[in-house]
Protein backbone atom coordinates (compact mmCIF):
# COMPACT_ATOMS: atom_id res chain seq x y z
CA UNK A 1 0.00 0.00 0.00
CA UNK A 2 1.18 3.37 -0.81
CA UNK A 3 1.28 5.64 1.60
CA UNK A 4 0.80 9.37 2.25
CA UNK A 5 2.56 11.86 4.00
CA UNK A 6 1.46 15.63 4.49
CA UNK A 7 4.30 18.19 6.12
CA UNK A 8 2.50 21.32 6.92
CA UNK A 9 5.22 23.97 6.93
CA UNK A 10 5.18 26.92 8.67
CA UNK A 11 8.05 28.96 6.13
CA UNK A 12 9.06 28.29 2.83
CA UNK A 13 10.25 24.65 2.70
CA UNK A 14 13.54 24.29 1.42
CA UNK A 15 13.34 20.80 0.17
CA UNK A 16 17.07 20.44 -1.66
CA UNK A 17 18.67 21.51 1.92
CA UNK A 18 16.70 19.66 3.72
CA UNK A 19 17.06 16.23 1.77
CA UNK A 20 21.01 17.14 1.59
CA UNK A 21 20.53 16.97 5.45
CA UNK A 22 19.21 13.46 5.39
CA UNK A 23 22.18 12.38 3.16
CA UNK A 24 24.84 14.39 5.27
CA UNK A 25 23.54 11.92 8.46
CA UNK A 26 24.21 8.84 6.80
CA UNK A 27 20.83 8.20 4.61
CA UNK A 28 21.69 6.88 1.09
CA UNK A 29 19.28 8.74 -1.17
CA UNK A 30 19.61 10.36 -4.57
CA UNK A 31 17.55 13.01 -5.34
CA UNK A 32 16.66 14.37 -9.14
CA UNK A 33 13.87 17.05 -9.74
CA UNK A 34 11.04 15.60 -10.64
CA UNK A 35 8.80 18.80 -12.65
CA UNK A 36 8.66 22.41 -11.06
CA UNK A 37 9.39 22.09 -7.46
CA UNK A 38 9.01 18.40 -6.90
CA UNK A 39 11.19 15.84 -6.14
CA UNK A 40 11.95 12.02 -5.94
CA UNK A 41 14.51 10.30 -3.91
CA UNK A 42 16.13 6.83 -4.90
CA UNK A 43 17.82 4.40 -3.25
CA UNK A 44 21.52 3.78 -4.17
CA UNK A 45 20.36 1.20 -6.58
CA UNK A 46 18.18 3.69 -8.65
CA UNK A 47 14.63 2.46 -7.18
CA UNK A 48 12.54 5.38 -6.43
CA UNK A 49 11.67 5.51 -2.94
CA UNK A 50 9.52 8.31 -1.99
CA UNK A 51 7.87 11.62 -4.45
CA UNK A 52 7.75 15.03 -2.84
CA UNK A 53 5.17 17.09 -4.28
CA UNK A 54 5.76 21.28 -5.30
CA UNK A 55 5.32 22.73 -2.13
CA UNK A 56 1.47 24.80 -2.42
CA UNK A 57 0.79 27.73 -0.21
CA UNK A 58 -2.29 27.16 1.12
CA UNK A 59 -4.29 30.86 2.32
CA UNK A 60 -7.68 29.82 2.65
CA UNK A 61 -8.88 29.11 5.95
CA UNK A 62 -10.87 25.20 6.85
CA UNK A 63 -8.62 23.72 4.29
CA UNK A 64 -6.68 21.90 6.94
CA UNK A 65 -9.50 20.88 8.86
CA UNK A 66 -11.38 19.90 6.01
CA UNK A 67 -9.10 17.48 4.68
CA UNK A 68 -7.11 16.58 7.62
CA UNK A 69 -9.20 16.88 10.37
CA UNK A 70 -10.07 19.28 13.55
CA UNK A 71 -6.86 17.51 15.60
CA UNK A 72 -4.23 19.36 12.67
CA UNK A 73 -6.31 22.29 12.24
CA UNK A 74 -5.65 23.13 15.68
CA UNK A 75 -1.89 22.77 15.52
CA UNK A 76 -1.23 25.22 12.01
CA UNK A 77 -2.91 28.35 10.97
CA UNK A 78 -3.15 29.33 7.39
CA UNK A 79 -1.34 30.24 5.33
CA UNK A 80 0.45 26.86 5.65
CA UNK A 81 3.07 25.53 2.61
CA UNK A 82 1.17 22.28 2.33
CA UNK A 83 3.89 19.29 1.16
CA UNK A 84 2.34 16.76 -0.35
CA UNK A 85 5.14 13.16 0.48
CA UNK A 86 4.15 9.88 -1.10
CA UNK A 87 6.19 6.38 -0.08
CA UNK A 88 6.30 4.32 -3.38
CA UNK A 89 4.38 1.33 -2.72
CA UNK A 90 6.13 -2.25 -2.07
CA UNK A 91 9.41 -0.16 -0.81
CA UNK A 92 10.12 -1.11 3.07
CA UNK A 93 12.35 1.93 3.16
CA UNK A 94 10.24 4.07 1.60
CA UNK A 95 7.98 4.95 4.21
CA UNK A 96 10.37 5.42 6.59
CA UNK A 97 12.30 7.71 4.64
CA UNK A 98 9.05 9.43 4.16
CA UNK A 99 7.78 10.31 7.65
CA UNK A 100 11.96 11.22 8.05
CA UNK A 101 11.96 13.91 5.20
CA UNK A 102 8.67 15.48 6.72
CA UNK A 103 9.92 15.45 10.15
CA UNK A 104 13.03 17.22 9.08
CA UNK A 105 11.33 19.91 7.30
CA UNK A 106 8.64 20.49 9.91
CA UNK A 107 11.58 20.41 12.33
CA UNK A 108 13.72 23.27 10.57
CA UNK A 109 10.81 25.28 8.75
CA UNK A 110 7.83 24.65 11.70
CA UNK A 111 4.99 23.17 11.27
CA UNK A 112 3.23 19.50 11.92
CA UNK A 113 3.19 16.41 10.37
CA UNK A 114 0.22 14.24 9.05
CA UNK A 115 -0.50 11.68 10.19
CA UNK A 116 0.49 12.87 13.77
CA UNK A 117 2.91 10.60 15.83
CA UNK A 118 1.23 7.44 17.35
CA UNK A 119 1.62 8.92 20.97
CA UNK A 120 -0.80 12.07 19.53
CA UNK A 121 -3.10 10.09 17.80
CA UNK A 122 -5.08 9.40 21.10
CA UNK B 1 6.67 7.79 -18.80
CA UNK B 2 5.28 6.55 -15.69
CA UNK B 3 3.95 9.53 -13.58
CA UNK B 4 4.94 9.17 -9.62
CA UNK B 5 1.90 9.15 -8.08
CA UNK B 6 0.60 5.72 -10.10
CA UNK B 7 1.12 2.32 -8.47
CA UNK B 8 -0.07 0.80 -11.87
CA UNK B 9 -0.12 2.20 -15.17
CA UNK B 10 -2.04 -0.27 -17.98
CA UNK B 11 -3.06 0.35 -21.49
CA UNK B 12 -6.49 1.20 -20.04
CA UNK B 13 -6.27 2.59 -16.62
CA UNK B 14 -3.78 4.43 -14.26
CA UNK B 15 -4.25 2.99 -10.72
CA UNK B 16 -3.52 4.98 -7.87
CA UNK B 17 -3.59 3.48 -4.16
CA UNK B 18 -4.67 5.85 -1.47
CA UNK B 19 -5.47 4.87 2.62
CA UNK B 20 -6.16 8.39 3.84
CA UNK B 21 -9.52 8.80 5.90
CA UNK B 22 -10.31 12.18 3.56
CA UNK B 23 -9.24 11.47 -0.19
CA UNK B 24 -8.90 14.92 -2.06
CA UNK B 25 -8.28 15.77 -5.91
CA UNK B 26 -4.82 16.70 -4.98
CA UNK B 27 -1.94 18.34 -7.48
CA UNK B 28 -0.89 15.09 -8.09
CA UNK B 29 -4.15 13.52 -9.41
CA UNK B 30 -5.27 16.31 -10.95
CA UNK B 31 -1.97 15.75 -13.47
CA UNK B 32 -3.10 11.76 -13.10
CA UNK B 33 -6.31 12.83 -14.64
CA UNK B 34 -4.90 15.07 -17.18
CA UNK B 35 -2.61 12.88 -18.38
CA UNK B 36 -5.26 9.94 -18.22
CA UNK B 37 -7.39 12.16 -20.47
CA UNK B 38 -5.01 12.90 -23.06
CA UNK B 39 -3.97 9.30 -23.08
CA UNK B 40 -7.53 7.94 -22.83
CA UNK B 41 -7.24 6.12 -19.66
CA UNK B 42 -9.24 5.93 -16.57
CA UNK B 43 -8.24 6.72 -13.30
CA UNK B 44 -8.72 4.13 -11.18
CA UNK B 45 -8.70 5.42 -7.24
CA UNK B 46 -8.62 2.46 -4.73
CA UNK B 47 -9.14 3.32 -1.01
CA UNK B 48 -10.38 0.89 1.96
CA UNK B 49 -13.60 1.19 2.84
CA UNK B 50 -13.29 3.44 5.72
CA UNK B 51 -11.65 6.17 3.33
CA UNK B 52 -14.11 8.84 1.94
CA UNK B 53 -13.86 11.27 -0.74
CA UNK B 54 -14.46 14.78 -1.50
CA UNK B 55 -17.39 16.24 -3.88
CA UNK B 56 -14.35 17.59 -6.39
CA UNK B 57 -12.74 13.88 -6.62
CA UNK B 58 -15.87 12.43 -6.91
CA UNK B 59 -17.31 14.45 -9.69
CA UNK B 60 -13.96 13.69 -11.78
CA UNK B 61 -14.39 9.98 -11.34
CA UNK B 62 -17.65 9.83 -13.09
CA UNK B 63 -15.52 9.92 -16.01
CA UNK B 64 -15.26 7.16 -18.82
CA UNK B 65 -13.31 3.82 -17.03
CA UNK B 66 -12.79 6.18 -14.02
CA UNK B 67 -14.01 4.55 -10.55
CA UNK B 68 -13.42 5.22 -6.87
CA UNK B 69 -12.55 0.99 -6.00
CA UNK B 70 -12.90 0.03 -2.72
CA UNK B 71 -10.80 -2.76 -1.29
CA UNK B 72 -12.91 -4.89 1.19
CA UNK B 73 -13.53 -8.61 2.43
CA UNK B 74 -10.80 -10.02 -0.20
CA UNK B 75 -12.40 -8.50 -3.32
CA UNK B 76 -13.31 -5.21 -4.67
CA UNK B 77 -16.38 -2.81 -5.54
CA UNK B 78 -17.52 0.58 -7.17
CA UNK B 79 -17.70 2.98 -3.93
CA UNK B 80 -20.28 4.93 -5.78
CA UNK B 81 -22.47 2.40 -7.10
CA UNK B 82 -21.50 -0.47 -4.62
CA UNK B 83 -21.55 -3.18 -8.19
CA UNK B 84 -18.82 -5.84 -7.63
CA UNK B 85 -15.61 -5.35 -9.64
CA UNK B 86 -12.57 -7.21 -10.55
CA UNK B 87 -9.28 -6.82 -12.27
CA UNK B 88 -9.00 -8.24 -16.05
CA UNK B 89 -5.42 -7.47 -16.07
CA UNK B 90 -5.39 -3.89 -17.23
CA UNK B 91 -8.33 -2.19 -15.34
CA UNK B 92 -10.92 -2.90 -12.81
CA UNK B 93 -14.41 -3.83 -14.27
CA UNK B 94 -17.69 -4.72 -13.53
CA UNK B 95 -17.83 -8.36 -12.00
CA UNK B 96 -19.95 -10.09 -14.30
CA UNK B 97 -20.94 -12.84 -12.25
CA UNK B 98 -21.50 -10.59 -9.65
CA UNK B 99 -25.77 -10.80 -8.56
CA UNK B 100 -25.95 -8.25 -5.69
CA UNK B 101 -24.04 -5.30 -4.65
CA UNK B 102 -21.52 -5.38 -2.33
CA UNK B 103 -22.28 -5.90 1.40
CA UNK B 104 -19.97 -3.16 2.17
CA UNK B 105 -21.96 -0.54 0.57
CA UNK B 106 -25.66 -2.00 1.85
CA UNK B 107 -24.42 -2.26 5.18
CA UNK B 108 -26.09 1.08 6.78
CA UNK B 109 -23.92 3.73 8.31
CA UNK B 110 -23.81 4.00 11.75
CA UNK B 111 -23.93 7.41 12.29
CA UNK B 112 -26.88 9.66 11.92
CA UNK B 113 -26.84 10.90 7.88
CA UNK B 114 -27.30 14.61 6.72
CA UNK B 115 -28.54 16.35 3.35
CA UNK B 116 -26.66 17.26 0.99
CA UNK B 117 -28.20 20.60 -1.47
CA UNK B 118 -26.68 20.46 -4.90
CA UNK B 119 -27.57 23.43 -7.13
CA UNK B 120 -26.12 23.40 -10.75
CA UNK B 121 -26.43 26.37 -12.94
CA UNK B 122 -25.27 28.29 -16.11
CA UNK B 123 -24.75 31.63 -16.26
CA UNK B 124 -23.71 33.64 -20.08
CA UNK B 125 -21.50 36.82 -18.55
CA UNK B 126 -22.31 40.11 -20.37
CA UNK B 127 -19.20 42.55 -20.53
CA UNK B 128 -20.78 44.10 -17.52
CA UNK B 129 -20.99 40.86 -15.45
CA UNK B 130 -18.17 39.33 -13.41
CA UNK B 131 -16.37 36.19 -13.51
CA UNK B 132 -17.18 33.79 -10.80
CA UNK B 133 -19.60 36.48 -9.56
CA UNK B 134 -22.51 34.09 -10.03
CA UNK B 135 -21.44 31.50 -7.94
CA UNK B 136 -20.33 34.11 -5.25
CA UNK B 137 -24.03 35.29 -5.04
CA UNK B 138 -25.69 31.92 -5.05
CA UNK B 139 -23.00 31.07 -1.95
CA UNK B 140 -24.27 33.97 -0.03
CA UNK B 141 -27.55 33.20 -0.54
CA UNK B 142 -27.26 29.74 0.73
CA UNK B 143 -24.66 29.95 3.83
CA UNK B 144 -24.61 33.87 4.66
CA UNK B 145 -21.14 34.00 3.46
CA UNK B 146 -19.06 34.43 -0.28
CA UNK B 147 -17.19 31.44 -0.75
CA UNK B 148 -13.74 31.04 1.23
CA UNK B 149 -11.46 29.90 -1.50
CA UNK B 150 -10.35 28.42 -5.06
CA UNK B 151 -8.30 26.72 -6.98
CA UNK B 152 -7.78 23.94 -9.86
CA UNK B 153 -7.09 21.13 -7.42
CA UNK B 154 -7.61 20.20 -3.32
CA UNK B 155 -6.26 21.70 -0.87
CA UNK B 156 -7.46 24.67 -2.50
CA UNK B 157 -4.80 27.31 -2.19
CA UNK B 158 -6.30 31.19 -3.41
CA UNK B 159 -8.64 32.86 -1.09
CA UNK B 160 -11.32 33.71 -2.97
CA UNK B 161 -11.82 37.29 -4.58
CA UNK B 162 -13.91 37.58 -7.42
CA UNK B 163 -11.26 39.96 -9.55
CA UNK B 164 -8.37 37.50 -9.31
CA UNK B 165 -11.13 34.78 -11.22
CA UNK B 166 -11.86 36.83 -13.75
CA UNK B 167 -7.81 38.18 -14.24
CA UNK B 168 -7.24 34.62 -14.26
CA UNK B 169 -10.11 33.74 -16.87
CA UNK B 170 -9.11 36.70 -19.05
CA UNK B 171 -5.18 35.80 -19.35
CA UNK B 172 -5.71 32.33 -20.18
CA UNK B 173 -5.25 31.18 -23.88
CA UNK B 174 -7.13 27.67 -23.32
CA UNK B 175 -10.63 27.43 -23.63
CA UNK B 176 -12.08 26.37 -20.41
CA UNK B 177 -10.82 26.75 -16.81
CA UNK B 178 -11.84 24.07 -13.80
CA UNK B 179 -11.98 25.02 -10.28
CA UNK B 180 -12.70 24.30 -7.10
CA UNK B 181 -14.68 26.11 -5.12
CA UNK B 182 -14.74 26.32 -1.13
CA UNK B 183 -16.66 27.66 1.61
CA UNK B 184 -17.84 27.27 5.04
CA UNK B 185 -14.97 26.65 6.59
CA UNK B 186 -14.23 27.71 10.95
CA UNK B 187 -17.67 26.91 11.47
CA UNK B 188 -19.72 28.69 8.48
CA UNK B 189 -21.72 25.91 6.69
CA UNK B 190 -19.88 24.00 4.75
CA UNK B 191 -20.23 24.50 0.82
CA UNK B 192 -17.51 22.46 -2.05
CA UNK B 193 -18.32 23.26 -5.11
CA UNK B 194 -16.75 23.18 -8.98
CA UNK B 195 -16.91 25.86 -11.61
CA UNK B 196 -16.07 25.83 -15.41
CA UNK B 197 -15.45 28.89 -17.18
CA UNK B 198 -15.39 28.55 -20.61
CA UNK B 199 -15.81 30.86 -23.87
CA UNK B 200 -19.11 30.07 -25.60
CA UNK B 201 -19.26 32.38 -29.08
CA UNK B 202 -18.47 35.47 -27.71
CA UNK B 203 -19.99 35.31 -24.04
CA UNK B 204 -17.87 33.52 -20.99
CA UNK B 205 -20.09 31.14 -19.40
CA UNK B 206 -20.04 30.29 -16.12
CA UNK B 207 -21.06 26.51 -15.01
CA UNK B 208 -21.18 25.94 -11.34
CA UNK B 209 -22.12 23.08 -8.90
CA UNK B 210 -22.09 24.13 -5.35
CA UNK B 211 -23.19 21.88 -2.90
CA UNK B 212 -24.41 22.56 0.90
CA UNK B 213 -24.19 20.63 3.63
CA UNK B 214 -27.10 19.94 6.68
CA UNK B 215 -26.56 18.02 9.73
CA UNK B 216 -30.11 18.44 9.73
CA UNK B 217 -32.20 17.42 6.65
CA UNK B 218 -35.27 19.72 7.93
CA UNK B 219 -32.92 22.93 7.55
CA UNK B 220 -32.44 23.19 4.19
CA UNK B 221 -33.93 26.05 2.29
CA UNK B 222 -36.18 24.00 -0.11
CA UNK B 223 -39.20 27.16 -0.11
CA UNK B 224 -36.90 29.57 -0.75
CA UNK B 225 -35.12 28.35 -3.83
CA UNK B 226 -37.17 29.71 -6.18
CA UNK B 227 -36.90 33.59 -4.68
CA UNK B 228 -32.61 32.86 -4.47
CA UNK B 229 -32.76 31.49 -8.01
CA UNK B 230 -34.73 34.72 -9.42
CA UNK B 231 -32.09 37.02 -7.54
CA UNK B 232 -29.40 35.08 -9.57
CA UNK B 233 -31.12 35.85 -12.65
CA UNK B 234 -31.92 39.56 -11.84
CA UNK B 235 -28.33 39.89 -11.52
CA UNK B 236 -26.67 37.88 -14.71
CA UNK B 237 -27.99 36.16 -17.54
CA UNK B 238 -29.20 32.50 -16.15
CA UNK B 239 -29.19 30.01 -18.68
CA UNK B 240 -30.67 27.37 -16.09
CA UNK B 241 -30.08 26.54 -12.45
CA UNK B 242 -31.11 23.04 -11.41
CA UNK B 243 -31.46 22.22 -7.41
CA UNK B 244 -31.66 18.76 -5.50
CA UNK B 245 -31.74 17.21 -2.50
CA UNK B 246 -29.65 13.95 -1.26
CA UNK B 247 -29.22 12.30 1.64
CA UNK B 248 -25.51 12.36 2.37
CA UNK B 249 -22.58 13.61 5.08
CA UNK B 250 -23.08 17.38 6.20
CA UNK B 251 -19.37 17.13 5.49
CA UNK B 252 -19.56 16.72 2.05
CA UNK B 253 -17.47 13.79 1.58
CA UNK B 254 -18.43 10.29 0.24
CA UNK B 255 -18.37 7.56 1.97
CA UNK B 256 -18.68 3.77 -0.36
CA UNK B 257 -22.44 2.99 1.36
CA UNK B 258 -25.62 3.54 -0.36
CA UNK B 259 -26.77 6.41 1.52
CA UNK B 260 -30.63 6.47 0.11
CA UNK B 261 -31.72 8.78 -3.41
CA UNK B 262 -31.31 12.13 -4.49
CA UNK B 263 -34.42 13.48 -5.79
CA UNK B 264 -35.53 16.62 -7.31
CA UNK B 265 -36.32 19.75 -6.17
CA UNK B 266 -36.64 22.55 -9.04
CA UNK B 267 -35.54 23.81 -12.05
CA UNK B 268 -35.34 27.10 -13.59
CA UNK B 269 -34.89 28.20 -16.62
CA UNK B 270 -34.79 31.43 -19.25
CA UNK B 271 -37.96 32.24 -20.85
CA UNK B 272 -41.53 32.24 -20.08
CA UNK B 273 -42.48 28.68 -21.21
CA UNK B 274 -45.66 27.91 -19.07
CA UNK B 275 -44.43 24.17 -18.70
CA UNK B 276 -45.63 20.88 -19.53
CA UNK B 277 -49.45 19.62 -17.92
CA UNK B 278 -48.55 18.48 -14.09
CA UNK B 279 -46.01 20.38 -13.67
CA UNK B 280 -46.27 24.15 -12.62
CA UNK B 281 -44.27 26.94 -13.65
CA UNK B 282 -43.99 30.26 -11.94
CA UNK B 283 -42.10 33.31 -13.22
CA UNK B 284 -39.53 34.35 -10.99
CA UNK B 285 -36.51 37.33 -11.19
CA UNK B 286 -37.54 40.33 -13.26
CA UNK B 287 -39.13 41.09 -16.04
CA UNK B 288 -36.00 41.86 -18.15
CA UNK B 289 -34.59 38.65 -17.14
CA UNK B 290 -37.69 36.75 -17.32
CA UNK B 291 -36.97 33.26 -15.89
CA UNK B 292 -39.61 29.93 -14.89
CA UNK B 293 -39.02 28.22 -11.86
CA UNK B 294 -40.76 25.01 -12.42
CA UNK B 295 -41.07 22.88 -8.99
CA UNK B 296 -40.75 19.20 -9.22
CA UNK B 297 -40.76 17.81 -5.62
CA UNK B 298 -39.37 18.23 -2.23
CA UNK B 299 -36.30 16.94 -2.54
CA UNK B 300 -37.69 13.53 -1.28
CA UNK B 301 -39.91 11.85 -3.57
CA UNK B 302 -38.87 9.77 -5.95
CA UNK B 303 -42.02 10.23 -8.09
CA UNK B 304 -39.98 14.05 -8.79
CA UNK B 305 -38.06 12.00 -11.55
CA UNK B 306 -40.86 11.40 -13.77
CA UNK B 307 -41.87 15.28 -13.67
CA UNK B 308 -38.23 15.87 -14.41
CA UNK B 309 -38.50 14.22 -17.54
CA UNK B 310 -41.91 15.35 -18.55
CA UNK B 311 -40.21 19.10 -17.86
CA UNK B 312 -37.28 18.37 -20.07
CA UNK B 313 -38.93 17.02 -22.86
CA UNK B 314 -40.96 19.37 -22.86
CA UNK B 315 -38.33 22.29 -23.02
CA UNK B 316 -36.42 20.38 -26.07
CA UNK B 317 -39.71 20.61 -27.83
CA UNK B 318 -39.94 24.17 -26.68
CA UNK B 319 -36.48 24.67 -28.33
CA UNK B 320 -37.21 23.07 -31.67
Amino acid sequence: MTSDIIALVRNEPDIPTVVEGMIAFGESLRMRPAGPGAMHLYDPDGRLLISIEAPELVRVPGEVERLLGPQMAGKVRPPTWWVEVRAAPGMPEARRIARKFAEDIVHWQGGAVWPPPPEDAL
Amino acid sequence: MSHPATDALTPKAMVVLQDRPVVPFTTWLAEGLRLCSETRRGLQVVTPPESRITMPLRLVLTGPDSRWVIRADGGYYDGLTGVPLQWDGAAFVVDPEARAYAPGYTTPPTAPIGAQLTVTFRVRHTPETAIGGAAEQMCRSLTDMPPSGWGTSEPVTGVWRVEDLGEMFGSRVSAAVWLTVVGGGDGGRPVVGTMLLSQVDDAAEEAVTLVIGYTDPQETPIASLPAIIGALAAEFPLVSCFAQLSPGNADLTTGPRWVGPAAPIGLAVSGSAPGPPGVAGQRIGEARSPTMWYSLGDGRRQDGWQRYQQLTGYLRTQAS
